[in-house]
């Protein structure tokens, strides 16, 4: 681990805080014993985090029945008609929830002011409902690709609900985890300068592994482990973003997974296909937001919309919906968060919304990784540049490489530390690259392009 | 209709003898009553009025006083007045010192103000609209209701904030995809 990192988090285990009982509720023998496997693997990853599932058996049995809620389709949504569980949610909403309160309800969704980020991200504590049980409250930061990084709440049940819905995604290309003790059922990939590590298991699959790893070979005693320990683990899927599944492809494994699901970023055709015949499995690009989960998967040309309870709206800049078939902000309606219930809020992602045996997003244009050059020639990846920024508490800012490589980085001006401070994190990766920071207002651009280049 | 200033200042005129700690308010509101022709207290009405809580007795002796003026006796409801006493006055004297319904100008209105409306007696020369209005603005126990929510409000906030902040919460639990 390097100690020069200039993020606070990482500091390995300082972000633990619980019992391993408290971790796994569910824990059986088999997943002790896996547990123990996966932590005292000689070539293991040198884990700096601890995290389990959190799930009592009320939440799994819940999670397993969620499989009934998917098979059910699209809960009313038509392509004319909107679910009929928005007006209920609008009603709950208004009741509960702190910032919409003493607010008359609006009779239709269509008249529900949109929210964005920044507005949660400066009023988190009023958007968390008054009936939320706050025992259960855990927080995760967004990654930031768009938009400023905010402190999202939510419970571990809706954080395992990836899972039925991963299935879900899985059974749509003939692939089934099969879970249980004696498996390592998925490790998710990521490709850092640093990143939390740690071994976990699954109450939902039966006590089966599930790590998280970082591809950096500064996470591991010795490079070579990384291809021991993965190749050992046999897991049933991978699921990393497109750079770290690049980066784990580069590894002389033999091992094939059933599947690897990627995020985070726009996946190209290209890099799908060139995993798809290394690892010799279906690759699956979803699309989500941190805020409300997993929204869609890619089929063929187009993204469908997974059928949770979760309703997808195309708006203008200016709010308004658009027709079918024209692009505007994917806009978000979803109540499967009991600590974050979500009306109508701006993911600053953009497709358009058609109706294909079912809602699906056209033409999504996701979050795609911008690379920065140093003066050496080598690259920084735009979520590392995120990962040093994030901690000055800056509310959102853009970068921009010019082609001469100078770098220029407008910061809203609201609670920015001295432009100094930030001059000394972004040297800490980008080295002597000239830099210029300016504050500017930004709040006028609700989610301003982050990242931008002229030369990636 | 009655003038709001007539009633204000008949409060403000309140006689000592109604905050005698010797008045029976019983006799007192029986007398009030059968002034204005109506049927006084009976046994088994006046028992409630015999073991009262101190302010609560001391508001219902300001409150006969102001419903024994002239105006009041064509409009007097004995059930109506018997829930004012019962049923409006006790909130209202367990947040608001009595004495004050006769000296603070504001309360000499809300009081005034919660008596038209428990005889259904518009104040003169207002609409329906406007009294309410009015009455809201002198309105001590909604007034309590807002601060009391507000403070609510407060410390749900303080206890989310805390939740979010604690170590607990940002152990988090483990991820399965990325997004």
């Amino acid at each position: 681990m390097r100690d020069d990192y200039p993020v606070p988090d990482y500091v390995p285990m300082a972000a633990t805080a619980l019992t391993d009982a408290e971790r796994w509720p569910l824990l059986t023998e088999g997943g002790r014993a896996m547990l123990t496997r996966l932590r005292e693997h000689p070539a293991a990853p040198l884990y700096n985090h601890a995290c389990g599932d959190r799930l009592t058996q009320a939440s799994v049995d819940r999670l397993k029945s969620y499989q009934d809620t998917l098979r059910d389709g699209y809960h009313g949504w038509t392509s004319t008609e909107e679910p009929p569980w928005v007006d209920e949610l609008i009603t709950r909403v208004y009741r509960t929830v702190p910032r919409y309160r003493g607010k008359s309800r609006p009779a239709k969704l269509a008249d529900v002011p949109v929210t964005d980020r920044l507005d949660l991200l400066s009023r988190a504590f009023e958007c968390v409902p008054d009936d939320a049980d706050l025992d259960d409250l855990i927080v995760y930061q967004t990654s930031g690709s768009r938009g400023p990084a905010a402190t999202v709440p939510m419970s571990p049940e809706f954080t395992a609900l990836d899972l039925p819905v991963i299935e879900y995604v899985l059974a749509r290309h003939g692939v089934a985890m099969a879970g249980g003790s004696s498996r390592v059922s998925l490790v998710n990939v990521y490709a850092q300068p640093v990143a939390y590590q740690f071994a976990s298991v699954s109450g939902y699959l039966g006590g089966a592994g599930i790590v998280k790893i970082n591809m950096d070979p500064s996470g591991w005693r010795n490079p070579a482990d990384r291809v021991s320990f993965l190749d050992s683990c046999r897991p049933e899927v991978y699921t990393g973003n497109p750079i770290s599944l690049a980066a784990l492809a580069e590894l002389p494994l033999t091992h094939k997974p059933k599947a690897v699901i990627s995020g985070a970023m726009s996946l190209s055709d290209t890099v799908g296909r060139h995993l798809e015949e290394r690892f010799a499995c279906p690759v699956i690009d979803l699309y989500g937001i941190t805020e409300a989960g997993l929204i869609s998967w890619r089929d063929h040309d187009v993204h469908r919309i997974l059928p949770r309870r979760l309703y997808v709206e195309i708006l203008d800049e200016d709010g308004r919906r658009c027709e079918p078939g024209v692009t505007g902000e994917i806009t978000v309606t979803c109540g499967e968060n009991p600590l974050l219930p979500l009306l109508r809020y701006r993911t600053g992602d953009h497709a358009a919304l058609e109706w294909r045996h079912g809602p699906v997003l056209v033409g999504l244009d996701g979050r795609a990784p911008v690379r920065y050059q140093r003066t050496d020639g080598s690259w920084v990846n735009s979520i590392e540049i995120t990962h040093v920024l994030s901690p000055l508490g800056l509310v959102a800012w853009r970068l921009h490489q010019g082609e001469d490589r100078a770098l220029t980085l407008s910061v809203h001006e609201t609670g920015a530390p001295d432009p100094d401070v930030i001059a000394r994190a972004l040297t800490s990766l980008m080295g002597d690259v000239p830099a210029r920071i300016t504050l500017d207002d930004l709040a006028q651009d609700t989610k301003p392009q982050r990242y931008t280049s002229a030369l990636s | 209709m009655i003038a709001l200033s007539r009633l204000t200042r008949r409060l403000s005129e309140t006689p000592n003898d109604f905050f005698s700690e010797h008045a029976s308010v019983a006799a007192v509101l029986s007398d009030v009553l059968t002034a204005a022709g109506r049927p006084g207290l009976n046994a088994q009405s006046a028992e409630r009025f015999h073991s009262m809580d101190a302010r609560w007795r001391q508001l219902v002796l300001i409150s006969c006083w102001l419903l024994a003026d002239e105006p009041f006796r064509e409009v007097m409801d004995r059930a109506r007045v018997l829930e004012f006493m019962t049923g409006t006055l006790p909130p209202l004297a367990g947040l608001v010192e009595p004495r004050r319904f006769v000296t603070d100008p504001d309360r000499r209105e809300e009081l005034a103000r919660l008596a038209m409306l428990a005889l259904e007696v518009m104040p003169e020369g207002e609409t329906a609209k406007q009294a309410a209005d009015r009455l809201a603005t002198v309105d001590s126990v909604r007034r309590y209701e807002v601060l009391e929510a507000t403070k609510a409000a407060e410390q749900r906030a303080a206890a989310v904030r805390k939740a979010m902040e604690a170590e607990r919460a940002r152990e988090a639990a483990a991820r399965y995809s990325q997004v």
